[in-house]
Parts: structure tokens; C-alpha cells; sequence
């Protein structure tokens, strides 16, 4: 309850240097080609064997009751609403999750953090609201881009490896996929964006002395953020349900 | 002036300062020692607003710390620059962007004139033409002299050093004192020394204050402090293991 109390002031700090316009451009695309750009590949990867294996795995089992053309309607309405946003969230908490910890975390016990706040400048203006940001809007460009592929690389099996008739394949697929199906999916990758950032830069912030300490919160954030990450999937289905109808 | 009133401070069971009283005027250079684990360093922590005190107060200028929030104690911590005992140089930085980074946060200056000041502060630390090297390419003494430049290039009024000679060569020791000693005088500024080399001690300080069992023990010229009969100044001082030696 402590730490929850702990994240709400972090949060809290971080809305108003926003309102605020304490954060400084520069910062926020360094930090934005880092966890953006930088992650692209991962992203890349998990979407397409995803994909792929998606429709593969839909295939055999479709093909028992003759539905082989409906298999991309699945794997598009999965990709966009499921496993599109969750698997690139997963992804985004192992990697950037993990390197916003340790950074801040050596910057901690090295003193760097407390250096900053005697030269008159906010931990979380300078370090945490960058990182925050960055990870916020990421998020959304890297699932789409993750979608996009699977997408892809999901048409690519179906319709090379597996000899469904590309007709009906892509008149299903557009049929069944609904835009609300990709919003709902781009809404929780913001929301997993926010998740991941603030977690990792509050386990940075505030973790143990010495290496040990650094260990410890690198570990947390990744385990903290993908626990936050699925548990909060559940209901931003139920809700996100209600709002886009689908 | 920098008015520390009663301050205590505890880390979970262990309380390391208890009712601290100290008074640091305008100009003056003070230093502070005492044996590892008596809270030195806690207390400059504390002067400055990272570590809050469990109780008393600490009055710099005529205003209070007490009460104010880390915002608030930014505006406090402008009048302070703090040479860190690792120096704590953002890693990430070149030594031109560390020095001239409270310079780039305040946005008042052009890119040409933070160059220039950071250039003048390099060379007040003697170390002219370093800009462009990364911390991890310096010695433990240039990461601290290094350090002082980014403590001073804003013309702070008051300075702190935490264990400024710790880790250097008897040489590198005497030169930071020299640097210490410069910064001074130049910047007329206020310096609190804390430091376990009483060599450097009786160099820098105009006065010596010792802290012993969360107190100020003794607080005197050098000349008091060192030659002071009080057995626990004089075993500090002397450097021995044994009390009884300091009674030979």
C-alpha cells in the first residue's frame, strides 16, 4: 500500500510537470528514438511469428468444419484488439522496462539523482517525464506497427503456405474486423505505454543501495509492469467493450 | 549564514545525529570531521534539503527549510553547490555538458556564453580543455575537480564538499585543498568541508568543528581542535587506535 501511495505521488508529479511544460524537447526525443525506434525490432519480430502462428494454429482447426476463409478474420481481430497490443506491451516491459530501471537506478546509487536535485533541477522533470512520455507514445506506433506485420506475415501463411483462396481470405478478413477492433487495441497500448513507464522509472527511483539494489528494481519493473500489463487487459476489455461495441 | 538548531536524524533504529548545533557565517570556511558513521555527511545532506531531519531546523539566509517541498527547496539549493565524494558526474555527459549543465536548466544563456563560462571553470580547476572527454575517461582527482567545476561555474554563495580528498594521492590531496582554498577566496564564497584527512582539515578550515555521539563535540580554530586535551579530539586527530597513546 505504500509503494501504491508512492506511485500515485510519482503520478501525480508527472501530470503537473506536463500541464507544466517542464519537460524539455530534447530530452523527449532522445528518450522517444530510444524506446521508439530502437525497439522497433523486437516489436517486429513478436508481431510477425505471431501472426503467422496465429493462422496456423486457427487454420487446423478451422479446416475441420470448412471455415479455412474465415482464418484471417480471426487472426486480424486478434492481432488488433488481443494480442497486438498485450504481446508489444510484454515486449516494451522486458526491454525498455527493464533499461529505464537500471538506468535511473545506477543514476540513484551513484548519487547522479541527488547531484541533479542540488543543481536546482526535479528528478522528475529532467529524468522520469521524458521516459514517461516517450513510453506513451511509443506504445501505440509500436503496436500498430506489431498489428501491421502480423497482419502481414499472417496473409502471408494463409494464403502462400496454405493455399486459402486470397479472395474470400481478404473479403472475411474486412469484413469481420471492425475499426472499433483497432481502437480498442491502440487505446490499451497507451494505457500499457503509461503503465510501463511510470513503474519502471518509480523502481528506478527508489531502489536499493548498490548493485544488488540496482538488480532488484531492474527485475521488479520488467515483473511489476507485464503483471500490470495482463491483469489490466482484463478489464480494459470489459471497458473498452462497452465504449467501441465490439 | 547557515543556522543548523537542533537537528536529529535516524535510520531506522540507528540514530546518527542528536540535537546538532552549528552556526556557519557568511565568508567562513568551516570543517567538519569525525570518525565514518558519525553522520557528516548526513548533515550536509541534510544543509542542503536532500535528507530531511527527523527534528530541528536548519535556517540558510534567514529562511527556513523547514516545511518546504522539493520545489520549493529547489530555489533554495541555487544559492548552494555541493562537490559530491564520488563526484557524481552524469556518466552520460560529456565534461563540457556536466559543467555546463545548471547553466543549460536556467535557459538564460546563450550556447556561446555557457561555453565560455564552462571553459573558465575548467581552468579555475586547472583543467583546461577537457570538454569533450566523457567522465569515465578521467582520473578519480579530475572526476572531482571536474565535479567543483560544475559545483561553482553558477557562482554559487555557498559550497559544500563531502570527503573532497578521499581516494586521491597525497599530491592530488594538497591540490584540491589548493582548489578548495582558490574557490574561496575568488568566489568569496561560504565552504563546509567534510573530511576524514586532517592534513586537509587544519589547511582549508578557518574553523574545525568534530562531531562525536550525534553532536558537535568540539568546534575551535585548527590550533584549538589539534591541540586540544580532550581525549576523543586528540585520538581523532592523532589518528590512533588506542586512547591510551594519545596519553604518551
Amino acid at each position: 500500500m505504500h509503494a501504491l501511495g508512492d506511485v500515485a505521488f510519482l503520478a501525480r508529479e508527472i501530470a503537473s510537470a506536463i500541464v507544466r511544460g517542464r519537460a524539455r524537447w530534447e530530452d523527449l526525443l532522445y528518450q522517444f528514438y530510444f524506446i521508439g525506434v530502437r525497439s522497433q525490432s523486437v516489436v517486429l519480430i513478436t508481431g510477425a511469428f505471431t501472426g503467422m502462428v496465429m493462422c496456423a494454429q486457427t487454420y487446423f482447426q478451422f479446416h475441420k468444419v470448412r471455415m479455412d476463409t474465415a482464418t484471417m478474420a480471426v487472426v486480424s481481430v486478434s492481432m488488433c484488439s488481443e494480442l497486438g497490443p498485450v504481446l508489444t506491451a510484454l515486449m516494451v516491459a522486458g526491454r525498455v522496462g527493464a533499461a529505464l530501471a537500471a538506468e535511473l537506478g545506477t543514476m540513484r546509487v551513484t548519487e547522479q539523482i541527488d547531484a541533479l536535485r542540488t543543481l536546482a533541477t526535479h528528478p522528475v522533470d529532467y529524468l522520469v517525464v521524458p521516459r514517461f512520455l516517450a513510453t506513451t507514445l511509443a506504445m501505440p506506433i509500436l503496436t500498430a506497427l506489431s498489428i501491421s506485420v502480423g497482419i502481414g506475415a499472417g496473409w502471408v501463411v494463409a494464403v502462400g503456405y496454405l493455399q486459402i483462396d486470397p479472395t474470400y481470405v481478404w473479403h472475411n478478413m474486412v469484413r469481420y474486423t471492425e475499426i472499433g477492433h483497432l481502437m480498442t487495441g491502440l487505446t490499451k497500448s497507451v494505457a500499457y505505454g503509461a503503465m510501463i513507464g511510470l513503474i519502471s522509472c518509480y523502481k528506478g527511483l527508489h531502489c536499493g543501495e548498490g548493485a544488488e539494489g540496482v538488480g532488484r528494481a531492474t527485475t521488479e519493473a520488467v515483473v511489476f509492469s507485464s503483471i500490470a500489463v495482463l491483469i489490466s487487459n482484463f478489464f480494459l476489455t470489459l471497458a473498452l467493450n462497452q465504449i467501441f461495441g465490439v | 549564514m547557515i543556522e543548523v538548531r537542533k537537528i536529529s536524524r535516524g535510520f531506522g533504529e540507528h540514530r546518527v545525529l542528536s540535537g546538532v548545533d552549528l552556526t556557519v557565517e557568511t565568508g567562513e570556511s568551516i570543517v567538519i570531521i569525525g570518525r565514518s558513521g558519525c553522520g557528516k555527511s548526513v548533515l550536509l545532506k541534510i544543509i542542503i534539503g536532500l535528507l530531511p531531519p527527523d527534528g530541528g531546523e536548519v535556517v540558510v539566509n534567514g529562511q527556513s527549510l523547514n516545511g518546504l517541498d522539493e520545489r520549493q527547496l529547489l530555489d533554495v539549493r541555487r544559492q548552494f553547490g555541493m562537490l559530491f565524494q564520488s563526484a557524481a558526474l552524469f556518466d552520460s555527459m560529456t565534461v563540457a555538458e556536466n559543467v555546463g549543465f545548471p547553466l543549460r536548466r536556467e535557459r538564460r544563456w546563450t550556447e556561446a556564453e555557457i561555453a565560455r563560462k564552462v571553459e573558465e571553470a575548467l581552468e579555475v580547476v586547472d583543467l583546461p580543455g577537457v570538454g569533450p572527454k566523457k567522465p569515465s575517461e578521467l582520473s578519480g582527482g579530475m572526476r572531482k575537480r571536474v565535479g567543483l567545476a560544475r559545483a561553482i561555474v553558477y557562482q554559487p554563495q555557498i559550497v559544500l564538499y563531502d570527503e573532497p580528498t578521499t581516494g586521491l594521492d597525497p599530491v592530488m590531496s594538497d591540490s584540491i585543498d589548493q582548489l578548495i582554498l582558490r574557490v574561496c577566496e575568488r568566489y568569496r564564497v561560504t565552504s563546509i568541508v567534510v573530511t576524514h584527512d586532517m592534513r586537509s582539515a587544519r589547511r582549508v578550515g578557518r574553523r574545525v568543528a568534530m562531531l562525536h555521539q550525534g553532536r558537535v563535540w568540539a568546534i575551535g580554530t585548527p590550533e584549538e581542535i589539534f591541540s586540544s586535551s580532550d581525549p576523543v579530539v586528540s585520538q581523532f586527530v592523532r589518528g590512533v587506535a588506542d586512547p591510551r597513546e594519545t596519553m604518551i
